[in-house]
C-alpha cells in the first residue's frame, strides 16, 4: 500500500484535488451569473443624496450565437445617501454583486464638483474592485444621461467614452485624468488638477445621415420603453436590440430604474449620443474653480508635450501676398521645455516651444497665385510675428487666469519644488499668503517655429 | 536532499527568492515610513543583503561539500546546531505563512473576488506538501522551468507603464526627510535577508569556478529590476503609493495604455501567482528540511505534515486576516528578533569558519553510483596530520555497501 502511495504521488494529489472540487465546480454558477460586469459608472445629486447610475454588461449566450454582440449593455440607476448605499441598491436590483473591474469611465456632474468632487471618489479610491485607470469626466448636464447615451451606441459613428479617452490623452490635453492621477494632483501641493468636460446632444448634429440608427432598419433601435417590465433605463444588445422607442414615464431612480429608453427623444428618430467639445475644468482640492475657454485650452494643450497635435490661428495677417488673411498652422511635431529659476528671488518659469507647423488652411479675400504655392510653408516675416503673437496671447490669457484663479494648473510649484528646492522654499516662506505665490513668478516663452511642407 | 543541484539553479532561487516578497504589499508598506523614498529602502536593504551574499558565497565555496549542519555541528557542537537549525525552521515558516497569507489576499483582490477560503487553503497545502516531499533538486528543476516566463512578467509590469512615467516626479530628494529609510529597513527587514536561502544550499551546489559570478551577476540584475521596479512605482504613485497595496499589479493598470488592450495586468497576475507558491512552497521545504536537521526525523512525512498542520493552524487563526500578520512582522519586537538573526547567521558562519580554519582542515569525496552522487565523505585532519584516515578512492560497490 505504502508502496503504491510513494509510486503514484503525483497521480493521487491531482486525484484528490480533482475529487474535492469537481462537485463544487459543477454546481458553481458561472462569475458572470453572480457579478454585474460594470463599464461606466455616473454620478449625480440628488438633494443630500447621490444618484449613481451604472452601464452593466449582460452577457447572452443568445446573443454571440445568433451573430450578434457577446451580451447587452444596460444601465441601471439607484439613489442612496452615499455610493455604497447606491452600489447596495443596485446590486439588489440586478441581483448581482457590483463589479468594477473594467469600469473604464467615471462621469460626475458638475454640481457635485462644485460642492466636492472628493466625497463621491472616495469610495472608488479604497476599493481593489474598481482598476485606478478609470478616467474620470466632468458632465455640465446629467450624468445619468450620459452613461444612458454611453449605453447606446447606435451608430458606428457615435462617440463612446473610450474613443473620448483615447483622443484626449492623444490629441487634446496629453493625458487623461484618472483616479489615481486625480488623488497624486490632491496630495500634491498645488492641489489642482484639470478633468475633461463631456455632454450629450442630438445624434443628427454629429452622425452621418445613413447612419442616424432609427428604429427603423433593424439593426440599432432605441431602448426599451416597457414600463416597470425592466430595471433597465437603456439598453443596446449587439446589433438586435428591441424596436421600441423611449418616451416612457420617468420612474423613481432609487427603484432602479424603469423602462425609459435612455436619452431618445420623444420621437424615436435620434437619440442624445455623447459630445466633446474639448472643454476643461479646473478643480482644486476637489473643488470647481473655473472652466478654460476655447483659446486657453488651446494653450494648455500647447505647452504640454504629450499631447500630439494641435492648431494655431495667425489672424489678420498682411504682406505681400496676404491680405487681411488668417492662417491656420498644424503642429505636426513639437517639443516643449520649462526651465524654472530665479533673479534675485523672482521666480522665473520660462517655455522653450521648438514647433514644426504645417500650413492648414488659409482664408482671406483676394487668393493670389503665390498663396497657393505648394513649395512653401510662407512661415517668415509677417507670418512668423503673427503666429508668435497668437502663442503668447493664448497663453498670457492662460497665466493671468491661473494668477487670477490661484490655481497652478501650470505645475510652477512642482517644477520649482522640484529642481530648486532650497530657493523655492525660501520665496514661498517669504510670502504673506502663501496661496499667491504665482503672483510674483515671471514667466517667460521662447518660441522657435519651423515651417513644414 | 542529498542530490546537488547546478550553479544556475543555486542562482534562481536566489533570484526568485530576492523578488517574491518585495514587489507585491512591501511598496506600500515601505511608503508608510519613507513617503516617497520606498526605492533607497530597498537599494540599502538590497545592497546589505548583497554583502551578506558576498559571504555566504565564500563560506560556500570554502566548505564545498559541508551542509549548514555539518559546519555548524563541527564548530559549535551538536546542540547548538539543532538550535540554530529550529530557529531556521521558525523564520523560514513564516516567511512562507507570509507569502500564503500574500497569495491569498492577491486571488482575493484580482482574480476571484469571492474564493471561498478553503477553496484557497485545500489546494494550496495539498500543492505545499507536495513540493515539501520532493528534494530539493526537483524544486530548483521546477523553478528553473519557470523562471524565463516569471522574468519576462517582471519586466512586462515594468516596461508596459514605462513610457507615461515622468521619473522628475522621484525629485527632490529628501524633501520629506531621510530618517523614513533607517526606520522602514528596521520594521520592514523580514522581507530581506534572501542571502539565507544560501544557507539551505551549502553543500548542495555544484560549484564551479565560475558559479561564483554567475550566482552575483544573477542577483544583481534581480536588484536591478527590483530597484527599478521601485523606482517607477514611485515616480508613478508618488504621495499614494501608500495606497498601492498590490503593487505589481496596480502599476500596469494604472497605465491608460491598458484601456484599449483591456487587463493587461492578468498575464502579470497568472505569472505572479506561479511565482508565490513556488516561492512558498521552497520556504516550507527549506522549514521542512530545518525542522528534521533539528529534530533528527527518519521520515520525512513527519515533518511535512508537522508543516502543513501548521499552515493550517496559522492561516486560519489570521483567516483573512493580512493585516494582522503585516502587523505582527513590522512590531518592533519582532522585527528586531529577525533582525538578529539576519545578522547573527552570516556572523556565525564566519566566526565557524575562521575557526575550522586555525585548528582544522577538510578533504571530501563523494561516492557516486550511476553518475548521482549518494554519499559525501567528509574528513577532518589535523594541519599537522599527513595522512588521512579515509580512502579516497572509494568505488561504487563500496559505495553501496555503505548506503
Amino acid at each position: 500500500m505504502t508502496r503504491f502511495l510513494k509510486k503514484y504521488k503525483l497521480f493521487i494529489t491531482i486525484a484528490l484535488i480533482t475529487m474535492i472540487f469537481l462537485p463544487f465546480t459543477i454546481y458553481k454558477p458561472a462569475e458572470t451569473d453572480r457579478v454585474a460586469v460594470v463599464t461606466s459608472i455616473g454620478i449625480d445629486k440628488n438633494g443630500e443624496d447621490i444618484e449613481l447610475s451604472l452601464n452593466v454588461i449582460t452577457p447572452s449566450s443568445q446573443g454571440a450565437t445568433s451573430g450578434g454582440s457577446v451580451g447587452s449593455v444596460k444601465t441601471f440607476a439607484a439613489i442612496g445617501k452615499n455610493l455604497s448605499t447606491a452600489i447596495s441598491k443596485i446590486s439588489l436590483s440586478v441581483g448581482k454583486s457590483v463589479g468594477l473591474a473594467h469600469c473604464d469611465a467615471v462621469v460626475v456632474s458638475k454640481d457635485i464638483v462644485e460642492e466636492d468632487i472628493t466625497k463621491v471618489l472616495d469610495y472608488f479610491i479604497r476599493s481593489n474592485n474598481l482598476t485606478s485607470n478609470a478616467i474620470i469626466f466632468i458632465t455640465e448636464g446629467k450624468a445619468k444621461d450620459v452613461i444612458k447615451a454611453s449605453a447606446q451606441e447606435t451608430s458606428r459613428f457615435a462617440l463612446t467614452l473610450s474613443d473620448i479617452i483615447s483622443f484626449n490623452k492623444m490629441f487634446a490635453f496629453g493625458e487623461s485624468i484618472n483616479i489615481d492621477n486625480f488623488y497624486i494632483n490632491y496630495f500634491s501641493d498645488s492641489g489642482v488638477s484639470i478633468l475633461p468636460v463631456i455632454s450629450t446632444g442630438p445624434e443628427d448634429e454629429s452622425a452621418p445621415d445613413d447612419q442616424s440608427g432609427n428604429s427603423g432598419d433593424g439593426n440599432t433601435q432605441n431602448a426599451s420603453g416597457d414600463s416597470g417590465s425592466s430595471q433597465s433605463e437603456g439598453e443596446q444588445q449587439g446589433g438586435q436590440s428591441g424596436g421600441q422607442s423611449g418616451g416612457g414615464d420617468s420612474p423613481e431612480p432609487s427603484q432602479g430604474g424603469g423602462g425609459q429608453g435612455g436619452g431618445q427623444s420623444q420621437g424615436g428618430q435620434s437619440q442624445d449620443v455623447i459630445k466633446n467639445e474639448g472643454k476643461i475644468v479646473v478643480v482644486k482640492k476637489g473643488k470647481y474653480v473655473c472652466e478654460l475657454n476655447e483659446k486657453q485650452v488651446a494653450a494648455i494643450n500647447l505647452i504640454n508635450s504629450r499631447s500630439l497635435k494641435g492648431n494655431i490661428t495667425a489672424k489678420n495677417v498682411n504682406s505681400d501676398i496676404f491680405k487681411n488673411a488668417d492662417i491656420t498652422y498644424q503642429v505636426y511635431t513639437k517639443k516643449v521645455k520649462t526651465n524654472c529659476y530665479f533673479i534675485e528671488n523672482t521666480p522665473v518659469f520660462n517655455f522653450d516651444l521648438d514647433l514644426i507647423l504645417q500650413i492648414k488652411e488659409i482664408i482671406m479675400e483676394d487668393y493670389e497665385i503665390d498663396s497657393i504655392n505648394g513649395t512653401t510653408a510662407y512661415l517668415n516675416g509677417e507670418v512668423t510675428k503673427a503666429i508668435k503673437k497668437t502663442i503668447h496671447e493664448n497663453l498670457s490669457e492662460l497665466i493671468n487666469l491661473a494668477k487670477k484663479e490661484k490655481v497652478d494648473y501650470l505645475k510652477v510649484y512642482k517644477n520649482f519644488n522640484k529642481f530648486d528646492t532650497f530657493k523655492w522654499e525660501k520665496y514661498i516662506d517669504s510670502l504673506d499668503d502663501k496661496e499667491n505665490y504665482l503672483d510674483n513668478v515671471i514667466f517667460t516663452v521662447n518660441i522657435i517655429a519651423q515651417g513644414k511642407l | 536532499m542529498t542530490r546537488q543541484i547546478s550553479d544556475r539553479q543555486c542562482a534562481i532561487m536566489l533570484a526568485i527568492s530576492i523578488v517574491s516578497l518585495k514587489l507585491l504589499i512591501l511598496p506600500a508598506l515601505l511608503s508608510r515610513y519613507t513617503v516617497k523614498y520606498s526605492y533607497m529602502s530597498v537599494i540599502c536593504g538590497l545592497a546589505i543583503d548583497f554583502v551578506f551574499m558576498i559571504i555566504m558565497l565564500a563560506i560556500m565555496y570554502k566548505f564545498k561539500h559541508l551542509t549548514f549542519s555539518e559546519i555548524i555541528e563541527r564548530s559549535f557542537g551538536k546542540v547548538v546546531r539543532y538550535l540554530l537549525n529550529f530557529i531556521l525552521a521558525v523564520y523560514f515558516f513564516f516567511k512562507g505563512i507570509l507569502i500564503v497569507k500574500e497569495t491569498h489576499n492577491y486571488f482575493n483582490e484580482t482574480l476571484f473576488e469571492n474564493i471561498s477560503w478553503w477553496f484557497f487553503v485545500i489546494p494550496m497545502l495539498l500543492l505545499i506538501f507536495f513540493i515539501i516531499i520532493k528534494d530539493l533538486k526537483t524544486i530548483s528543476r521546477s523553478v528553473e522551468f519557470f523562471f524565463w516566463l516569471i522574468a519576462a512578467g517582471i519586466v512586462l509590469t515594468i516596461l508596459v507603464p514605462i513610457k507615461t512615467v515622468d521619473f522628475s516626479n522621484l525629485l527632490p530628494i529628501f524633501s520629506k526627510g531621510s530618517l523614513g529609510i533607517p526606520e522602514s529597513l528596521l520594521y520592514c527587514n523580514f522581507s530581506f535577508g534572501d542571502y539565507f536561502v544560501l544557507l539551505m544550499l551549502m553543500g548542495r551546489v555544484d560549484l564551479k569556478t565560475k558559479s561564483r559570478k554567475k550566482i552575483l551577476w544573477y542577483a544583481t540584475i534581480t536588484n536591478f529590476l527590483v530597484v527599478l521596479f521601485y523606482i517607477i512605482f514611485v515616480a508613478m504613485f508618488g504621495d499614494i503609493s501608500v495606497n498601492q497595496g498590490l503593487a505589481i499589479s496596480d502599476m500596469p493598470l494604472h497605465s491608460n495604455i491598458t484601456s484599449a488592450i483591456s487587463r493587461l495586468d492578468w498575464i502579470i497576475i497568472i505569472i505572479w501567482s506561479i511565482t508565490l507558491i513556488f516561492q512558498a512552497g521552497a520556504l516550507f521545504s527549506m522549514s521542512c528540511a530545518c525542522l528534521t536537521e533539528s529534530f533528527k526525523f527518519k521520515n520525512k512525512y513527519i515533518p511535512a505534515v508537522a508543516i502543513i498542520v501548521s499552515i493550517f493552524i496559522t492561516a486560519y487563526h489570521y483567516y483573512l486576516d493580512l493585516e494582522g500578520i503585516l502587523e505582527l512582522i513590522i512590531s518592533l519586537p519582532f522585527s528586531i528578533i529577525t533582525m538578529t538573526i539576519q545578522i547573527m547567521y552570516p556572523i556565525i558562519l564566519l566566526i565557524a569558519g575562521a575557526k575550522q580554519n586555525n585548528n582544522r582542515k577538510f578533504k571530501a569525496c563523494n561516492a557516486v553510483i550511476k553518475g548521482q552522487i549518494k554519499i559525501q565523505y567528509t574528513q577532518i585532519s589535523k594541519p599537522k596530520k599527513k595522512k588521512l584516515a579515509l580512502n579516497f578512492s572509494l568505488d561504487a560497490n563500496m559505495a553501496k555497501e555503505e548506503l
